[in-house]
């Protein structure tokens, strides 16, 4: 008996072990298991403004760029032997992209690179880049976010000033330097450091033709779209990564399109306190969508469960039919299903008019020098952002992975192999679109995507999730010092 | 009574080891102490006296989030004992396979909480293999992280599975310790196993049982890393903890308000931890 109660013991302890150890194929269920386990590269966590560069997960094509003008590295750079300290959070396919383009620069001109990664969550990123700030210790080079959440690196202290560099307003685009410029000072931060990415529905487009559906227009006709899928078909009609940080939100701050339209000072009056967001029925109307899909039931069995890979995946195979996503969901694509990129397409999030149609975009993150970088390494710094904005440098980050959005820089235009949906996202970009509203306000709790994925299962009603979304804002904006909060 | 210069050394050597002491330990406290009535952004701190602690007590997954820590604390505590003294028991028992057991049930302890947490993740998620398991037995499959009843549940599962070596192998330290004549003579007055354990090993094993029990009362009450990799806290705040609020305040900034939950959970440990830990030990004393 003794014998055999060991044995058991021993059996069951040596499994769990055996558990422990063996990667398991299907933990692609899981978001958070994407999330934690392959450094976020597919989910991303988060929405902060500043996500996309890491879920860029790849593609096999390589590609070539036009070139920005005037971007012909200048002759001369040569920096032998001065060693640069960059640190930057982006991983997968994206983060190749980054290594070749800066191989290629410490190849033109010797300088040393040694790069860092930070933490690929970017609110840990975030943290880990304000603390060095705090005490004297940013990387030469680093990656920040931009927008509103520049403001947390204290940029006029801690940032280098690039608006005496020529360059800067000949390579990068206006409406980029609007967001990482003082507009007292004049001060310019930052330069993009990948490509933008756009929000909306992608949808499987044969599912689409078998069924006879057209894109829908409003809301109305969108969950019609949605009542077909789920009478005719075995599939779901929306598959939502809840599991997710960002697939929680995303269709919540797209919305925001149509906030900015009806009011475009609404985020300004926000953050002075002068509306609060459930005045406004339009914003309001975000959280209602979320509540449809799930009264309805036309979105996944068991949403927190669903991860961004597992979105694509079902997408692309035809077992969900449309996901509010980015346009960085091409790139898993691409991975996922490279075949099947084609038979997917693009629309805006719609809303009460077919007439007032549009996307919410999130703007690249950003490369900045340290404002107390050493003397004789600021030429060699200086010298690498210009090189980061030239089409030099876009054809070697090209040649690693194809771009699924616009890289903010004059004169570059996006290659011929990128997939239809994210030139139709693209098309959407130049007709009709916004930034979302954290680039205008830093105010978000930190339990938004708790609420989000609250709301989402049916837990709180739109009225409850705004209740605690304001509750949970005023927290953070009274942390913040937030003026009249 | 010794003369002052009688003894063998001067006060003044303790001196390095209590400035390291000091700076390492006592100015970072107080400092958080005073961190935690201020709103402060790294750089500059401004004093709104005890408005942090009143706006930690009044968000809305505090409360979830203390009931929670309490019960992950108290359950992972209880289980890791009560299983971790039967295998203790039954390693010290003689078997033959009990050196390589010793091996296996310390393993866990070795690895990292955020790999415990992927395993887990691994195991528990839908198509994982615990739900296979189930299925194939004819049970219904669980959302074991994304359903709110089972999530915590699941926590507390893996904290135990990785924390139970350390307490095993405390214990059997503990059996060890006791004289085997003590063994002997009660087998010989014709005591039965059960009389044995309860009236031999239990009260000698009570150092080590108050070694464990402080050890897995703090670590349960401040523990965090495995739960955030393995729900985040979630779903909803159904396994939120003190830890996963106060990392999801110092994630968005609001460092101030974090460092009074820090301060918070500080009190909650010394106020749980010390009556019991002196309560135990007095219990000692009159056992002994």
């Amino acid at each position: 008996m003794k014998k055999k109660l060991a044995l058991a013991l021993v059996l069951s302890l040596t499994l769990g072990l055996v558990a422990c150890g063996s990667p398991d194929e299907s933990s692609s269920g899981s978001g958070k298991d994407q999330a934690s386990a392959s450094g976020d590269e597919s989910g991303s966590s988060d929405t902060s403004g500043d996500r996309s560069e890491d879920e860029d997960g790849s593609s096999d094509a390589s590609a070539e760029s036009s070139g920005a003008d005037g971007t012909e590295t200048p002759e001369g750079w040569n920096f032998e032997g001065v060693p640069l300290n960059i640190a930057h959070s982006t991983t997968g396919e994206v983060g190749d992209a980054l290594q070749a383009q800066l191989d290629a620069f410490s190849e033109l001109t010797g300088c040393k690179i040694e790069v860092e990664l930070l933490s690929s969550n970017s609110e840990e990123s975030v943290y880990t880049l304000e603390v060095r700030a705090a005490t004297g210790n940013l990387p030469d080079l680093f990656q920040s976010s931009i927008g509103a959440q520049l403001d947390k690196l204290d940029p006029a202290a801690n940032i280098y000033d690039l608006s005496g560099q020529d360059w800067i307003y000949q390579n990068v685009t206006s409406s980029y330097l609007d967001l990482v410029s003082d507009p007292e000072t004049g001060a310019v931060y930052c330069i993009p450091l990948t490509t933008s990415n756009v929000a909306g529905c992608f949808y499987n487009k044969k599912v689409y033709e078998d069924l006879k559906l057209e894109i829908p227009l409003t809301w109305e006709e969108f969950l019609n779209n949605c009542e077909i899928i789920k009478t005719q078909t075995d599939k779901v009609p929306v598959v939502t990564p809840y599991s997710d940080g960002a697939g929680a939100q995303i269709l919540f701050l797209s919305q925001y399109f149509y906030v900015h339209q009806e009011d475009p000072d609404f985020a300004d009056k926000y953050t002075n306190k002068e509306t609060e967001l459930h005045d406004s029925e339009t914003f309001m109307r975000g959280l209602h969508k979320l509540n449809d899909l799930y009264t309805k039931q036309y979105q996944s069995d068991d949403p927190l469960a669903v991860s961004f890979e597992k979105s694509a995946t079902d997408l692309a195979n035809g077992d969900a039919v449309m996901t509010f996503s980015r346009t960085n969901i091409l790139s898993t694509l691409s991975n996922v299903a490279p075949d099947k990129i084609e038979e997917i397409g693009f629309f805006p999030l719609p809303d009460t008019s077919p007439d007032v149609r549009g996307v919410a975009t999130w703007m690249p993150v950003a490369w900045c020098v340290s404002k107390n970088i050493a003397p004789e390494k600021e030429a060699c710094a200086l010298a690498l952002m210009e090189y980061l904005t030239t089409g030099e440098a876009i054809d070697a980050y090209c040649k690693v992975t194809v771009p699924t959005g616009a890289f903010m820089l004059n004169g570059v235009e996006l290659p011929d192999t990128i997939s239809s949906a994210a030139r139709e996202a693209q098309e959407w970009v130049a007709k009709s679109s916004t930034s979302v509203m954290e680039y205008s306000c830093n105010i978000k709790g930190s339990n938004m995507v708790t609420i989000l994925q609250m709301a989402e299962t049916g837990e709180y009603t739109p009225e409850e999730a705004i209740s605690e979304i304001e509750k949970d804002n005023a927290i953070d904006a009274r942390q913040k010092g937030v003026a009249g909060w | 009574m010794k003369n002052r210069n009688q003894k063998t050394y001067p006060l003044w050597m303790g001196a390095p080891g209590l400035l390291v002491y000091v700076v390492i330990f006592i100015v970072p406290t107080f400092a958080s102490f005073y961190f935690s009535t201020t709103i402060w952004n790294l750089k500059d701190a401004v004093f709104v006296g005890p408005e942090n602690f009143i706006t930690f007590f009044t968000m809305t997954n505090t409360r979830t989030a203390l009931i929670n820590t309490a019960i992950f604390a108290l359950s992972t505590c209880a289980v890791k004992i009560v299983l971790g003294l039967l295998l203790a028991r039954y390693v010290c028992s003689g078997i033959r396979s009990g050196k390589y057991l010793k091996i296996v049930i310390f393993f866990p302890y070795l690895l990292g909480n955020v790999v415990v947490a992927l395993a887990f993740r691994a195991l528990l998620e839908p198509a994982g293999t615990v739900n296979q398991f189930l299925t194939a037995i004819g049970l219904e499959a669980v959302h074991w992280l994304t359903d709110k009843r089972f999530a915590l549940l699941s926590c507390i599962i893996a904290d135990i599975w990785k924390g139970i070596g350390t307490v095993t192998i405390i214990l059997i330290a503990g059996i060890c310790a006791i004289p085997k004549t003590y063994f002997e003579a009660a087998a010989i007055d014709g005591a039965s196993p059960w009389g044995i354990f309860r009236r031999i090993t239990l009260p000698l094993l009570l150092p080590s049982v108050n070694t464990v029990l402080t050890l897995c009362l703090i670590g349960g009450l401040r523990s965090y890393d495995l739960i955030q990799a393995l729900t985040g806290g979630g779903p909803g705040y159904s396994s939120e903890v003190l830890g996963t609020v106060i990392y999801k305040l110092f994630a968005r900034g609001s460092y101030g308000l974090a460092t009074a939950g820090n301060v918070i959970l500080f009190v909650a440990v010394a106020l749980i931890v010390f009556p019991l830990n002196s309560f135990i030990a007095r219990r000692e004393a009159e056992i002994l």
